[in-house]
């Protein structure tokens, strides 16, 4: 049985794991550090909860354009 | 919303205030006269309080103390209901509150004292009851000493084994670990010997337990059942305590929180004459309220309090634009949805309020994102029981009413995709999608998410157009205008790329794009290209309705495949049931926060001011 290895379907699933795992670290990494900050500001002031939200939903963009970027390399 | 400034004779503030306070129309606000200053009318001053109010309001400040102290101590209970009138029994209750509190603070002592008797003894008939199986049978014998420890780490009995051998030649030491797990050891000695024994002991840091006075001297058994029989008297007399407080609450409570109750309004509405004027013959107020209740409110007054009431409107200043308080007022459908506006700080009085724009909004992102018409369904029970159940709370009758709304746009939506519990109903049924399939459609769902974000990013930037026109800002109005049409032009060009039809656009809005673009600096600055920038980057966050979407419904196909493999009909239907509510609750809170998110950063930073003062009016408390 003789498989061809297709390396052009290799290297772009690669980028497009490499493109989303990437940019899925760097939101989680961020949350982090905006998930524990918040915490400490919601004990003392629970009024903020609203801008801990937002703060916390801002780095999601990095992982949404990573999305964006894996799905057009695979399908684009 | 009105300024307006309401003056009448003196002597009627207190129940001038009282009907204001009742009507719940007015925002008291000082400010505005010292913002005027006294140039403005000369002759009002801040009103200095009369010593009978005075004094007044010291006793009641006075009195909710001692209220609060005594009902601190006194157990929650059903207690009677007073219908004493508490104006005319105040003088009455504040010699009784003294009484009482002295009884309850008497008791609230003596309390604590058993309690910490009781919690030492249970300690103490602990070792007793452990001890006692150490000693010996002739521990009543005279001439010996019984001496108990406490061995808090076990690798210290070998220690205690090792003292008590170098004071007493080798003597046998017994340990027993008691019911709570702590070790205990009774050494046994002669009592010539004892005092050397201690001694040992304390240098080696091993505590001698020490027993109370009135079990000294006596034997060990004798020990016990004295302990005991103190222990039967404490908790009787501890429970004598609580009956008497018990007692003392029914009796009392309803009447002193009824009391309570009255003089916190009576303390509120003596506080609010801090911010009155005064002339020599009348108080005058300041205030906010809605301009549609003005001539109702002066009617009021004038019925109740004469002709000599003024209630008059006043010009709202430019300079005071800034400080007018901001009331959300929207028709019945969009009113729940300002509780998502409220999380966000205020707007100012001269911004958009942008309730109607969540009302329509987030139920379509809600819908877009979680479209499956199985948990729609659901959901549209669970909010239709959340109106039903919460009628008396109001900020969850309004969260029933927006998910009610949010389940709507989920069933139609669901339709549309095809999904009923993932592809289950599509299965059962033998049909495809209707519209598209979100498991295999992810360009067409991504242009179909970008697209709505266009739209959702320009009705922002139009808001702020409009804003800016309203407040006569007109570079910042060409501004916002030219980063719109700005962003029309680059959508045009990029979706003539993606969509053959499209083609024809592209040249002309390429042109228009090169027309806009110095506007758009020579108004916007050097940041403007930047800005545009951002505008395009919102634009792709909108991505994430088909990105959540697409997770969600993979969920449900992974959910039904699950139950198809389990091999058995009645284990496949609990496993279908328990990823299916997961992945609703997952549906519930995703699209929540994410459509939520698309709405305050997105949307909001396009028009919204906040700094905005909320609309307080002065009324009274339930």
């Amino acid at each position: 049985m003789d498989a061809v290895l297709n390396w052009d379907k290799v290297l772009m699933a690669f980028a497009a794991a490499l493109a989303l795992g990437v940019s899925a670290l760097a939101t989680a990494w961020v949350q982090s550090r905006i998930g524990a900050s918040g915490a400490g500001a919601l004990a003392e002031k629970p009024e903020l909860t609203a801008t801990i939200i937002i703060l916390l939903a801002i780095p999601e963009t990095i992982v949404i354009l990573g999305f964006v970027i894996a799905a057009m390399i695979l399908l684009g | 919303m009105s300024k307006v400034e309401i003056a009448g004779p003196r002597e009627q503030l207190l129940p001038v205030l009282e009907t204001i306070e009742r009507s719940g129309v007015l925002q008291i606000d000082a400010s505005t006269r010292e913002r005027a200053g006294e140039d403005a009318e000369p002759g009002i001053r801040p009103l200095a309080l009369d010593g009978r109010t005075l004094a007044e309001r010291l006793f009641l400040e006075d009195l909710k103390i001692k209220i609060e102290r005594l009902l601190e101590l006194l157990p929650v209970v059903d207690a009677r209901e007073s219908y004493l009138s508490p104006a005319r029994a105040v003088n009455s209750v504040a010699t009784l509150v003294a009484k009482h509190l002295e009884a309850a603070e008497a008791q609230a002592r003596r309390r604590e004292a058993l309690q910490a008797e009781l919690a030492a003894l249970d300690r103490y008939l602990v070792f007793l009851s452990t001890v006692q199986s150490l000693a010996p049978r002739d521990a009543g014998r005279a001439g010996l000493e019984y001496i108990g420890v406490e061995v808090r780490d076990p690798a210290a009995l070998e220690q205690l084994t090792r003292v008590a051998g170098s004071v007493l030649l080798g003597a046998e030491v017994r340990t027993a670990r008691a019911e709570d797990g702590s070790w205990f050891g009774l050494l046994t000695t002669e009592q010539e010997l004892a005092d050397k024994l201690k001694e040992g002991l304390r240098g080696s840091h091993i505590p001698e337990v020490a027993l109370p006075a009135y079990l000294a001297g006596l034997p060990l058994p004798a020990k016990l059942e004295v302990a005991r029989t103190r222990r039967g008297q404490l908790a009787a007399e501890l429970a004598s305590l609580d009956r008497d407080a018990s007692e003392l609450a029914v009796a009392w409570r309803g009447m002193y929180g009824n009391v309570l109750a009255w003089m916190r309004h009576r303390l509120a509405l003596l506080r609010t004459s801090a911010a009155v004027y005064e002339t020599d013959r009348c108080f005058v107020l300041f205030g906010w309220m809605p301009s549609a209740g003005v001539e109702g409110l002066r009617r009021v007054l004038v019925e109740r309090h004469g002709d000599a009431m003024v209630v008059e409107e006043k010009e709202i200043l430019r300079q005071e634009l800034e400080d007018v308080p901001v009331a959300l007022r929207n028709p019945p459908y969009f009113r729940p949805f300002e509780l998502l506006v409220r999380l966000l700080p205020t707007p100012r009085y001269t911004s958009i309020d942008p309730t109607p724009f969540v009302g329509i909004f987030f139920p379509l992102f809600f819908g877009m994102i979680l479209g499956d018409a199985g948990y729609g369904l659901l959901l549209f029970l669970a909010a239709a029981g959340l109106i039903c159940f919460a009628k008396a709370r109001r900020t969850l009758r309004q969260a029933g009413q927006i998910l009610l709304a949010c389940s709507l746009y989920t069933i139609v939506f669901g339709a549309l995709y095809g999904e009923f519990f993932g592809e289950l109903g599509a299965r059962l049924l033998g049909r495809e999608a209707p519209w598209l399939d979100r498991r295999t459609a992810i360009l067409p769902m991504i242009y179909f998410a970008v697209a709505v974000g266009v739209v959702h990013v320009l009705v922002g930037l139009a808001l702020g157009f409009a804003s800016s026109i309203r407040g006569h800002r007109k570079r910042e109005a060409l501004a916002r205008l030219s980063s719109m049409l700005a962003l029309l032009c680059l959508a045009g060009v990029l979706a003539s790329y993606f969509a053959p039809v499209a083609e024809l656009i592209r040249k002309p809005m390429l042109m228009a794009l090169l027309v806009i673009a110095p506007v758009l600096l020579l108004t916007g600055g050097l940041l403007a290209p930047f800005e545009l920038l951002r505008h395009v980057g919102n634009v792709v966050s909108y991505v994430r309705i088909m990105a959540v979407g697409l997770a969600s419904v993979l969920l449900a196909y992974v959910a039904n495949r699950l139950a198809g493999a389990a091999g058995s009909a009645w284990v496949g239907v609990v496993v279908a049931v328990l990823l299916h509510a997961f992945n609703m609750v997952l549906g519930v809170f995703a699209p929540t926060i994410h459509a939520l998110r698309l709405h305050y950063v997105e949307f909001f930073s396009k028009f919204i001011e906040t700094g905005g003062r909320r609309y307080q009016p002065l009324e009274k408390a339930d």
